[in-house]
């Protein structure tokens, strides 16, 4: 027994030796090598790049990689491959991409609760120049002008009593105002939009809202919404509703809630573009009526219209987009310019909820749609496809710039990623037609963007 | 089908009942007997591969198995003479009348001690019996580690073509992996039940090696005994078996608050009364310091009040809610070597864990407050027979019932960063992780029969069926969350699996070949509530889903000479989506009735090579590998929800080599290197974030007769390497910018010191002795330099 003492002793001492020996400095310093705090803009030669949030093909099980990749030219997109084999920056991570100025942001979803600010340096390579974190994942954005970029974050849930039978608050939203300079945030300002807590119960129950889009014009915020029920199914407490929340900006005062019988719900979750400004002035919004899109309502798909200098829906305008000629409903919808819109239309409406947020399937044929005509024409050369369209559409000199996917649903049978191919399409709103541009070696190009270095 | 076929055709039946007659004829006709009996050391330890000759008749022998324990067939009832060799002991002759029933033997060996130090280099341990099965199977004695503060998995990690990917320090997250398979592909079993569904209370990284005797892993072909639906192989570990009296206690302390103790004993009294207990105790803070939450970045950015990037970073943060606490009891009472049974016991586990998360897949915002609780009961029954027909025949029979409830508190409004400061978020609806707050309790209850029954026709051919019985239902409770309560109306799996193989040896036994089929019989059920909805023929939704499959393979060994074996083994395998895969959680993962199971065509070839003489023994062991899988799932998100679907073709080609070689019985020297190419078929790119190559290296010196006659000083030195790999992509983003999880190469030292044959233990680790940056997994730094200390008591 003695030698076990010694030897515990011995041992003992030896780990305390060792323990001092390899004992580190444990004092946190702070450094400096992060990004610098402020750069200076020195003037040097204009630089301006096509910047893409582009999603890689899923590897094995994993989810598909988003990456930043900056292309030099127009033509990059026009011709040849796309592809981000040693190039590009991976990010974490399921993200948006959004510009506002000569800044790219791309906030993570869910896991990641960061947005980057992408800006181009002095030589023109893409750098990462800031970053914001955030409490809850921000769910809808828009540059509401060159300077600003607002997000917001949204809910599909309400909090309960502790029996579970009764709902009893419905908590704010909160607006993240971002200069799009520098990237940072400036200001979160916490509102609750249009929320309702009913008298709580299951008969009837509270309304949260869920933002589809934001447009800015002369110092008054248009915020097209769903109201959905707060069981985190993101079903519609109100289908056969347009609804939208006018408020004065910046101070972020609601001036007034509008809403509108003749359709249902406008925009769809996830898109930024359920509300739109044209040229004049005229904001216009569409609904879908679409269960797949999961913006269900028994109003046909349309389009309805705020006049310039209005607040209220003009009740003259209604485009009953569904049973025009050409017609259907519509999934999305962005404004190119002239009066005329680039819509994805539905094909089959009779698939579930979700369905046409899937990255590959016969989904959608693509249109223009011209609000002041109230006609619908068939964009002439791409077939049926798929792609889900989170960022704005890009626009450059009159023409629509998007990623579209061809090819059967995955997981069904045996079809896989590799059976379908995404292609940039250069839509010419003129004439209606769709030039494949280049491809994509990749799912899809969530967006486009270009930006110069003249911050 | 097979059974409707023979039900329709008499003159199979006939022909099958003949076959049966004949098969059967011998045991009834002749008046011949069956000795029984076991052979064991002075301690009581079984003596494996000991020879048990009727003297002076030298074809007349059996050889004992890995317990020690023989069957003697047809003998006659007189007086024999045997002969009992084993080497590395004194040979015996022992004098026994052989009458008409209860034969059994039980022979107790001196050891020889001028031979000894050349018997352990000579003789074949459970471990070299073990691999030259015709299964390609990797066995590891667990003896020398068993002074060290050490766990299973650590044990695992050391074995070729597994690689174990962990979280962080005690009680963390891990992912295991076998030849790229990892998750529920891999099956993981104790003493041959299946462990899954049972909750991360009694994972292994829980069980402290003091417990276990063996750990047994087998490589893509998987034996029937074994009756899961493993997809890429399966991990039996083999508790202490011998039936012996002993009480074992161990305490081990070490860095970061870290406390672990057990309490492991047998006793059995001479009726055959039998009492078996096993328990443990872990305590961790894991309190250790990382330097950085973002990969590639040193330190931690330094954020405003807003969440903007100032610039400033601080260099180190320590985890601070990481604590983990895990205990469990096992209590088995019942009888050993009765008339009725051989074995049978009832036993009852309990087992609990708390564990602070300390943040997601993703370190670079950490969780200051969120928990995960969990607790287990279990009962279980045992039964063993193996004398059933004269001897030919072994029944085991095994069926519990477990309650596992998972709590998940999510409930702080707070926001904290890696320094351990909060802010209030604003929307108080929010919990750290989720979009609501959340006490999600997850109740699962598991049922489980196991039954085997193996038949020996003659010395050259066996035959073994299983069957297993698989049920869980799992329900869901969040008092917080009442609508988007995960699993709310409850979820059913049924799965039986039968498996049935037969065993040839020919050549002398030289050529041994196993083939086996195993069948799939699965069914599931769920319903799902829609509480806004009022139409009350489409406010609930059931789910269903009825699977049939097959699977078979063949393991074959031949032995060119005595140390040169060649292997060459097979399976066509599936794995059953779990519960959650095809019916969603009844959330925001939605049902696909449509899923396929996941299906995996295994080929393993294999050469084991064993060389020794007075001084030295070398065992090589190499092994090529192919796994070519179809229908693997995947998570697909749609909008704000996810589904599972089928969808990747993956193919893993590689090979796995390790080699001992042992010198004088006081050196070892060994090493394994684990090379794999994953490539995803359908893109045809070589798929990220899974090691490819990695391996481990031991050093070991045994130093007897330190200080006292009886002390043994054992030094060992482990090295794990892992080749750097990258994170999302191996040819994807400019080369500069790509992530990759860093190489590893780590060394942990280990001294320990044995008295009275190994009554008095203790023993001291370094872990990471040259206190590198260790991740597994992406940013997520695992602990630096470490020291333990382990005291371990074998009271009798």
């Amino acid at each position: 027994m003695k030698i076990i003492e010694l030897t515990k002793k011995a041992m003992l001492f030896s780990l305390l030796l060792i323990a001092f020996i390899a004992c580190e400095d444990e004092k946190s310093e702070i450094i400096n090598n992060g990004n610098p705090p402020e750069t200076p803009p020195t003037a040097g030669n204009k630089i301006s790049k096509y910047v893409l949030g582009f999603s890689a093909l899923p590897i094995g099980g994993s989810n598909s990689v988003d990456y930043i990749l900056s292309l030099p030219n127009i033509e990059s997109l026009t011709k040849g491959e796309i592809s981000i084999e040693g190039k590009g920056t991976p990010l974490k991570a399921w993200r948006f991409f959004h510009q506002a100025g000569n800044t790219v942001f791309s906030p993570g979803y869910s896991e990641d609760k960061k947005a980057i600010a992408f800006q181009l340096d002095n030589n023109g390579e893409l750098e990462e120049v800031s970053s914001f974190t955030y409490q809850a994942t921000l769910d809808n954005f828009s540059a509401v002008d060159d300077e600003t970029l607002i997000g917001v974050e949204l809910s599909g849930v309400a909090p309960t009593n502790e029996a579970g039978t009764m709902f009893t608050s419905v908590p704010d939203r909160t607006f993240y105002i971002v200069d799009a300079k520098t990237g940072k945030l400036q200001k979160t300002v916490e509102h609750p939009i249009d929320s309702n807590l009913g008298d709580g119960t299951l008969e009837n129950p509270p309304y949260l809202p869920w933002v589809t889009g934001m447009v800015l014009r002369n110092g008054k915020l248009f915020v097209s919404y769903h109201k959905l029920f707060p069981d985190n199914k993101y079903n519609q407490a109100a289908p056969d509703k347009a609804c939208i929340a006018v408020f004065d900006y910046p101070s972020f005062k609601l001036d007034k809630l509008i809403e509108d019988d003749r359709l249902s719900v406008l925009g769809i979750n996830g898109h930024s573009t359920g509300i739109e400004k044209t040229e004049t002035g005229d904001i216009y919004a569409y609904a879908a009526s679409s269960k797949g899109a999961k913006a269900d309502g028994t109003k046909p798909s349309g389009i309805i219209r705020i006049k310039n200098g209005s607040t209220d829906f003009d009740k003259d305008y209604f485009f009953d987009v569904e049973n025009a000629p050409n017609g259907g409903k519509i999934f999305w919808m962005d404004y190119i310019g002239n009066g005329k819109a680039l819509a994805r239309i539905i094909q089959d409406d009779s698939l579930p909820e979700w369905a046409f947020f899937a990255e590959q399937g016969p989904f959608f044929k693509l249109a223009i749609i011209d609000f002041n005509n109230k006609t619908v024409t068939d964009v002439q050369g791409i077939s049926a496809h798929a792609n889900r369209y989170t960022s704005p559409l890009f626009v450059e000199d009159g023409k629509a710039y998007l990623s579209a996917r061809v090819g059967n649903p995955i997981g069904i049978g045996a079809t896989t990623v590799a059976d379908g191919e995404a292609h940039i399409y250069i839509i010419d709103p003129a004439t209606a037609t769709a030039t494949k541009g280049a491809k994509i070696n990749g799912l899809y190009v969530k967006g486009i963007f270009k930006i110069d270095n003249q911050n | 089908m097979i059974f409707k076929k023979m039900c329709l055709n008499n003159k199979k039946i006939n022909k099958g009942l003949v076959f049966i007659t004949i098969v059967l004829s011998p045991l009834f006709l002749f008046s011949q007997t069956v000795l029984k009996g076991q052979i064991l050391d002075q301690k009581s330890q079984p003596i494996a591969s000991a020879t048990i000759q009727v003297l002076e008749q030298q074809n007349n022998y059996v050889v004992s198995d890995f317990d020690g324990k023989f069957n003697f067939q047809n003998l006659e009832l007189k007086k024999y003479i045997f002969q009992i060799k084993a080497i590395g002991y004194k040979s015996k002759n022992v004098v026994f009348q052989v009458t008409s029933s209860n034969n059994f033997l039980k022979i107790v060996l001196q050891q020889d001690i001028t031979a000894l130090d050349e018997v352990v280099i000579n003789g074949k341990t459970k471990v070299d019996l073990i691999k030259e099965q015709a299964f390609e199977v990797e066995a590891l004695e667990i003896k020398q580690l068993k002074n060290a503060s050490v766990d299973i998995n650590g044990i695992l990690a050391t074995i070729p073509g597994v690689n174990i990917r962990q979280n962080g320090g005690l009680g963390s997250d891990f992912n295991f992996s076998l030849n790229g398979f990892s998750g529920n592909q891999v099956k993981f079993f104790i003493d041959g039940i299946p462990q899954d569904n049972l909750g991360t209370a009694l994972s292994f990284n829980n069980f402290p090696a003091t417990l276990i005797d063996r750990v047994e892993v087998y490589k893509g072909v998987v034996p029937v005994f074994l009756g899961a639906d493993a997809l890429g192989g399966a991990i039996n570990i083999i508790s202490n078996q011998e039936q012996k009296n002993f009480l074992d206690v161990s305490y081990d302390i070490g860095s970061f608050n870290t406390h672990r103790a057990t309490l492991n004993g047998h006793y059995y009294t001479d009726k055959g009364f039998a009492f078996q207990l096993s328990s443990f105790f872990n305590y961790s803070d894991n309190d250790y310091t990382i330097n950085g939450n973002e990969f590639g970045k040193e330190g931690f950015a330094i954020r405003d009040e807003l969440g903007n990037n100032t610039g400033l970073r601080r260099k180190t943060a320590k985890r601070f809610h990481d604590a983990y606490e895990s205990q469990m009891i096992q209590a088995r009472v019942g009888f050993i070597n009765k008339k009725f049974a051989d074995k049978i016991l009832v036993g009852i586990t309990a087992a609990a864990n708390e564990n602070e998360i300390q943040h997601s897949q993703d370190p670079e915002i950490p969780f200051g407050e969120m928990e995960r609780n969990e607790e287990v009961f279990r009962a279980s029954i045992n039964f063993l027979k193996d004398s059933l027909l004269n001897g030919k025949l072994k029944v085991k029979a095994y069926g519990e019932l477990a309650s596992i409830k998972a709590i998940n508190i999510d409930t702080s409004s707070r926001q904290y960063n890696w320094f351990g400061e909060f802010i209030i978020r604003n929307d108080k609806t929010r919990g750290e992780r989720g979009g609501s707050k959340s006490i999600l309790s997850l109740d699962d209850s598991r049922r489980l029969i196991n039954t085997s029954s193996t038949y020996k026709l003659d010395k050259n051919n066996t035959s073994s069926i299983n069957y297993t019985y698989n049920y869980l239902e799992r329900s869901g409770n969040d008092p917080l969350n009442t609508f988007t309560t995960p699993f709310k109306t409850p979820h059913k799996i049924n799965k039986h699996i039968i498996g049935a193989s037969h065993t040839f040896n020919f050549f002398n036994q030289n050529l041994q070949l196993t083939a086996f089929g195993k069948s799939f019989f699965i069914n599931t059920i769920s319903v799902n509530e829609d509480v806004f909805n009022d139409d009350i023929d489409t406010r609930f939704s059931i789910v269903k889903n009825r699977y049939k499959d097959f699977g078979y393979g063949f393991a074959s060994s031949y032995k060119i000479t005595k140390g040169l074996q060649v292997k060459l083994s097979h399976e066509n395998t599936i794995r059953v989506p779990e519960g959650y895969e095809f019916f969603g959680d009844g959330n925001n993962l939605i049902a696909n009735p449509n899923l396929l199971p996941e299906e995996s065509k295994n080929t393993n070839a294999g050469l084991l090579f064993n060389y020794s003489n007075r001084l030295i023994k070398v065992n090589l062991d190499t092994n090529f590998f192919r796994r070519d899988t179809d229908n693997l799932l995947f998570l697909s998100s749609r909008g704000n929800v996810a589904q599972y679907i089928n969808l990747s073709k993956v193919l893993n080609t590689g090979f796995e080599t390790e080699i001992l070689i042992r010198i004088f019985n006081k050196l070892s020297v060994g090493g394994n290197i684990t090379y794999q190419y994953i490539e995803d078929k359908n893109i045809d790119q070589r798929i990220p974030n899974i090691p490819y190559t990695f391996g481990n290296f031991s050093l070991a010196y045994t130093l007897k007769k330190l200080f006292q006659s009886s002390g043994i000083l054992n030094i060992n030195l482990n090295s794990f390497y892992v080749e750097e790999f990258p994170f999302q992509s191996f040819i994807d983003g400019s080369s500069e910018e790509r992530l990759f999880i860093p190489r590893q190469f780590s060394h942990n030292l280990n001294v320990s010191y044995s008295l009275k044959d190994g009554r008095y233990n203790i023993s001291f680790l370094i872990s990471n002795l040259t206190n590198e940056r260790l991740y597994d997994n992406f940013a997520i730094q695992k602990p630096g330099r470490a020291f333990f200390i382990k005291f371990r008591h074998n009271l009798f």
